[in-house]
């Protein structure tokens, strides 16, 4: 399924989630995230992480729920307990479904966001490894002083956006200087296309969703 | 010149807002686990949302922090939108869904520097913000995390909660990080 179309499905079911109290709806996500695991042959990792992360919220808000909310509403502590877990396989849906390179493409052919904004991105995550030894070097550097950083502290934040008002200089002018134009028209290696069975597919499962959402199900 | 350019967002902008938002990423990352912890001696009491209102006011400092680094019109929006979409594509605990609150919380700050008219980025301007990225929030989360549902005590102490924390982080923390930027004069405003 074409990435740009899948996150508009995700998003919304999501958003519709938020606003409903239906416990099989969750449920049915939760599912749904298992079944395309499953076909996409996950790591057996992937199911315990996905299991494990959401356990400590989803117990904690059915606790609050169970213990302080008004007439100790039992059936929506179920539904917020599930609802943490249905947030966490909306997740899973997507990202076994596509890749991040995939989905920045298609959101820059298929859903038309600014050239700029795609590549700025794609052009400061390669540096994710750089960011981690230079918060590192921050912060050995200042005890080397005698200082400790700690998180709340604004110096290792200062020195952290310093760096990347330095390299976001830098790599804005390297990327100009290889011929990126701000926002101007690009011919594409890979073209993505939009293929005409992806509308039905989003409007069945939207569909089938708005089923489960609605009906009267607990 | 300046006045026809100013809202205009350029590749710097993009690359600078990116990197601030993983470098903030790297920094908290620890906090997670301390967050982890916290959750897990209130959730036997009940009292867990205090834990997530406690540290909501990290995940939502890119906003105000975007905010004074680009002091354009839409950047709190787009600057926590994009450190959502960092926190997505790097493997948070949410996925995708962080888009959404990302937008409800870059949006919650958005509207504090829309009172001051974007003209003033100092104090008075972040505490606003603050404010408005509390009501804004909290709002949502009325319906998202249930809130409504709680009686009317537990309301109230977990709204002070979470405006302490985004004062603390988005506005106290991010001013002193700005007025240190500003003395080493490394912003380019205008």
């Amino acid at each position: 399924m074409n990435s740009t179309v899948l996150l508009i499905v995700v998003l919304l079911c999501g958003i519709e989630v938020s606003f409903t109290r239906v416990i099989s709806a969750n449920v049915l996500l939760v599912l749904v995230g298992l079944v395309i695991m499953l076909f996409r042959q996950a790591n057996w990792r992937s199911y315990v992480r996905l299991f494990l992360l959401p356990l400590l919220p989803a117990l904690g808000v059915w606790f609050s729920m169970t213990y302080f909310s008004v007439g100790h509403d039992i059936h929506f502590a179920w539904v917020l307990a599930t609802r943490i877990y249905a947030y966490s396989f909306l997740g899973a849906i997507f990202t076994f479904s596509t890749t991040i390179s995939q989905t920045l493409a298609s959101l820059e052919q298929n859903a038309h966001i600014p050239t700029t904004f795609v590549y700025g991105m794609l052009a400061a995550l390669n540096f994710v490894p750089k960011i981690r030894s230079e918060v590192q070097t921050i912060k050995v550097s200042a005890q080397m002083r005698g200082i400790t950083l700690h998180f709340w502290s604004p110096q290792l934040l200062f020195k952290s956006i310093l760096a990347a008002l330095k390299w976001s200089e830098n790599l804005a002018e390297a990327m100009t200087s290889h011929g990126f134009a701000e926002n101007k028209p690009r011919t594409h290696y890979s073209v993505i296309k939009i293929s005409w069975w992806n509308y039905p597919v989003a409007i069945i499962a939207l569909a089938i969703f708005q089923m489960f959402l609605f009906a009267g199900l607990p | 010149m300046h006045e026809r350019k100013k809202n205009a967002w350029h590749l710097r902008d993009v690359i600078l807002l990116t990197l601030t938002a993983i470098f903030t990423g790297v920094i908290y990352f620890g906090v997670v686990f301390l967050y982890n912890g916290l959750t897990a001696v209130l959730t036997p009491l009940g009292l867990a949302p205090f834990g997530n209102d406690l540290i909501l006011g990290l995940w939502t400092m890119a906003a105000p922090l975007a905010a004074c680094l680009l002091q354009k019109v839409g950047s709190a929006t787009i600057g926590e939108m994009l450190a959502s979409a960092v926190e997505a594509i790097l493997g948070g605990q949410w996925g995708i869904s962080t888009l959404i609150s990302g937008f409800v919380q870059g949006f919650g700050s958005e509207l504090g520097f829309t009172f001051t008219a974007y003209k003033r980025y100092d104090m008075f301007s972040l505490t606003i913000s603050a404010v408005t990225t509390t009501i804004v929030t909290f709002t949502w989360d009325l319906f998202r995390e249930g809130y409504a549902a709680y009686h009317g005590w537990m309301i109230i102490a977990l709204f002070l909660t979470r405006l302490l924390s985004i004062w603390l982080f988005g506005a106290l923390l991010v001013h002193a990080v700005v007025s240190l930027l500003e003395r080493s004069h490394m912003l380019r405003t205008e």
